[in-house]
């Protein structure tokens, strides 16, 4: 389904079983080498306050809170900062045109402190799955150029893989 | 005097399995009423998007002017219930070969009933 959304990865919670195109979500860094790829995200503050903890990704819930939050840490590595569609999914307009407004100000802030901008579904199910082409307008309405997401992305994702343990 | 007509696309979205009841004029206002209050009623005028008449069960195709696309794809992606963009065609007609030869096979159906 991914593939005729025009998604060629996707981000899920692990699972006993794995799939080479699947980069599993974790919430702690594996004590060893694993068979798949994984980014340890952080969803809430409570993770973030460990000072020895350095994810991958950060869910960006509360903008201001995190960009301020982001700014006394100032992590060493290009940490990514997630924004979820399901967040706001059904949400009123109010709500809707103000994330929109933080979004665009998150691309700013992001650029400016060398991190990565990630535009989620946040999907459960293959029913809340978005296309890339709805992602790409959603973009665009954020004045953030698809193109260069895109690549971005992909060179940030290249940045993260991790040895994996491989079977002979 | 010019007499151009203005380029259309079309979208083909879908809709999940628990609220197919619900009429496709009933969806259709749904997208409208929700590209207002995300856009606005001058947009939404002006963005003339169209339902067009259903030639499979579950595939329903809009139309909108190309300059309006983006909107209008956001639109749908904040909408309730659930819809999928499955596919964005210059044609009409394109857009129905490729979701017969692509999509109306998916087994979506059956899963959709659980999920």
């Amino acid at each position: 389904m991914a593939e005729l959304l025009n998604i060629e990865v996707v981000g899920g919670p692990f699972e006993d079983k794995t799939h080479d195109d699947v980069i599993y979500r974790l919430k702690q860094k594996p004590p060893t080498v694993t068979p798949y790829r994984y980014l340890v995200v952080a969803d809430t503050f409570e993770q973030l306050s460990s000072s020895s903890f350095v994810p991958h990704l950060i869910v960006v819930r509360d903008f201001e809170r995190i960009k301020s939050f982001i700014k006394n840490k100032r992590y060493k590595s290009q940490i990514a900062l997630e924004v979820l569609l399901s967040d706001v999914r059904h949400s009123e307009g109010l709500r809707v045109g103000k994330w929109f407004r933080e979004v665009t100000e998150l691309y700013k802030f992001s650029k400016r402190f060398g991190y990565q901008l990630i535009i989620s579904s946040g999907a459960t199910s293959v029913w809340e799955m978005t296309s890339a082409q709805c992602i790409e307008s959603i973009m665009r309405i954020c004045d953030i150029p698809p193109q260069i997401y895109w690549e971005e992305l992909e060179d940030w994702l290249k940045q993260q893989e991790t040895p994996r343990l491989c079977y002979a | 005097m010019l007499k151009r007509r203005y380029k259309r696309r079309y979208i083909g979205i879908i809709c999940r399995l628990t609220v197919a009841d619900l009429d496709r004029r009933a969806l259709f206002k749904l997208v409208l009423e929700r590209n207002s209050e995300l856009f606005g009623h001058v947009f939404n005028e002006i963005s003339n998007v169209k339902l067009a008449r259903q030639e499979y069960s579950r595939l329903i195709i809009i139309s909108c002017r190309t300059q309006s696309l983006d909107h209008l794809l956001v639109s749908l992606t904040f909408m309730e219930p659930v819809l999928l963009v499955i596919d964005v065609s210059g044609s009409i007609n394109k857009l129905k070969k490729r979701w017969a030869s692509e999509f109306s096979s998916l087994p979506l159906w059956e899963n959709s009933a659980n999920s």
